[in-house]
């Protein structure tokens, strides 16, 4: 080993050792970055946040109308899109999403109303801003809406990031 | 100086293990965050006290009947003020929740996700003005909880306001603003440098919005519910 008592005329190994004991720790380095959690928590704590503002606000549009017909707002919008002829729910829904002043705070969104097919693909019918294009760091939060006569399912997907 | 050689040796050695060893902790952020069991866990607190407020309606408990009325659980009309002379009042509310109770015709548990009553606005402000009985809000928040034998107090600070961030007020007071002061803000505080704070903001309705400062959202009146969590 590297001390003893007596003289070492193979002290140059002992670098060697060395360099093999870090070429094992970065090995190790390499693997427990690549598997391990990456990035800080207070990333998964902004995560958190937009998702809240993402669902809180779909809930909020989604609150169902008084009345007896048990509609919302987001129902007639996605209903206005799907059957008339110039109606853009999500151009509507993203000026509601300004009420919020949430861009003013570098929260960015896009809307996008897809028609979930029998098959289980998505078909955008209609999405504001039209060329956005959010970054890898976005959230996606989705709501279902069902529209009756005859049934149909559309997925409100609102993609919030930050600036 | 024969054996001089060697402790070069090992002094070149140890020294590259230890940039390996610097190198190793600097790749890996949360290495050490198994042993940080205080620092880690505010962000979930918080989660699970917004949602509390925000998603859930509070719980009731009487005789084996839940209800989420917990702001007037006899159906008098009672403000705070009257129900807390109830018998077992505060034993009896189980879980403080804002979200509305729905309406007749379904069950006495069920509520109206993001939508805020605001006689449960009420209700938890007068509770939260109560001198006597104001710290059992924190037990019905779930902010203070044992661990392993060992009690864990969370501090908050709970408020509504505007989307400007402004306290939201009604009679030059604040609707709802309860709880500890946050640190850095408060003069006791000034020198509470080194605390954690987790904030989480929730989107909400309010029924019955007369004379705030809401905005339309949809076809309801919203605001913010702001959660502030540290230890």
């Amino acid at each position: 080993m590297a001390l003893r008592g007596t003289m070492n005329r193979k002290g140059q190994m002992h670098t060697i050792e060395a360099l093999l004991a870090l070429m094992l720790i970065i090995g190790v380095a390499a693997f427990a970055a690549q598997s391990g959690p990456r990035g800080m928590q207070a990333e998964s704590s902004v995560d958190t946040q937009l998702m809240l503002y993402g669902e809180d606000f779909l809930s909020i549009l989604d609150i169902e109308r008084s009345g007896s017909d048990h509609t919302s707002w987001l129902y007639h919008q996605v209903n206005g899109t799907v059957n008339g002829s110039t109606w853009s729910g999500a151009t509507n829904i993203t000026r509601e999403w300004q009420n919020t002043t949430l861009n003013g705070s570098g929260v960015f969104c896009k809307v996008e109303i897809a028609n979930v097919t029998s098959s289980g693909l998505l078909t955008i019918v209609d999405s504001y801003p039209r060329y956005a294009n959010p970054p890898e760091n976005s959230i996606t939060v989705t709501r279902l809406v069902t529209l009756v006569g005859p049934v149909r399912v559309y997925e409100v997907r609102l993609t919030l990031w930050y600036l | 100086m024969d054996r001089g050689q060697v402790c070069v040796d090992f002094l070149i050695a140890i020294t590259i293990i230890a940039f390996g060893i610097v190198i190793l902790i600097s790749q890996i952020p949360m290495l050490f965050a198994p042993m940080q069991t205080v620092a880690t866990d505010i962000q979930p607190v918080a989660y699970r006290t917004s949602m509390i407020l925000v998603e859930d309606g509070g719980i009731y408990e009487m005789g084996g009947n839940i209800t989420s009325k917990w702001e007037d659980p006899e159906g008098n009309g009672w403000s705070y003020d009257q129900n807390k002379n109830l018998t077992n009042y505060h034993d009896n509310v189980k879980r403080i929740g804002l979200a509305m109770s729905a309406p007749a015709g379904f069950s006495s548990e069920d509520i109206i996700p993001n939508k805020l009553s605001r006689d449960k606005i009420n209700a938890t402000r007068d509770w939260s003005n109560d001198t006597v009985n104001q710290n059992k809000i924190r037990d019905k928040l779930g902010l203070f909880v044992t661990y392993n034998g060992i009690p864990l107090t969370y501090q908050y600070n709970i408020s509504l306001r505007d989307f400007n961030d402004n306290l939201l007020q009604i009679d030059s007071s604040p609707v709802l603003q309860i709880g500890d002061s946050i640190p850095g803000t408060d003069a006791r505080y000034a020198n509470a440098t080194r605390v954690t704070i987790e904030k989480i903001d929730r989107i909400v309705a309010i029924d019955n919005p007369t004379a705030l400062n809401c905005k339309k959202i949809g076809d309801v009146q919203c605001a913010k519910l702001v959660v502030c969590i540290w230890r």
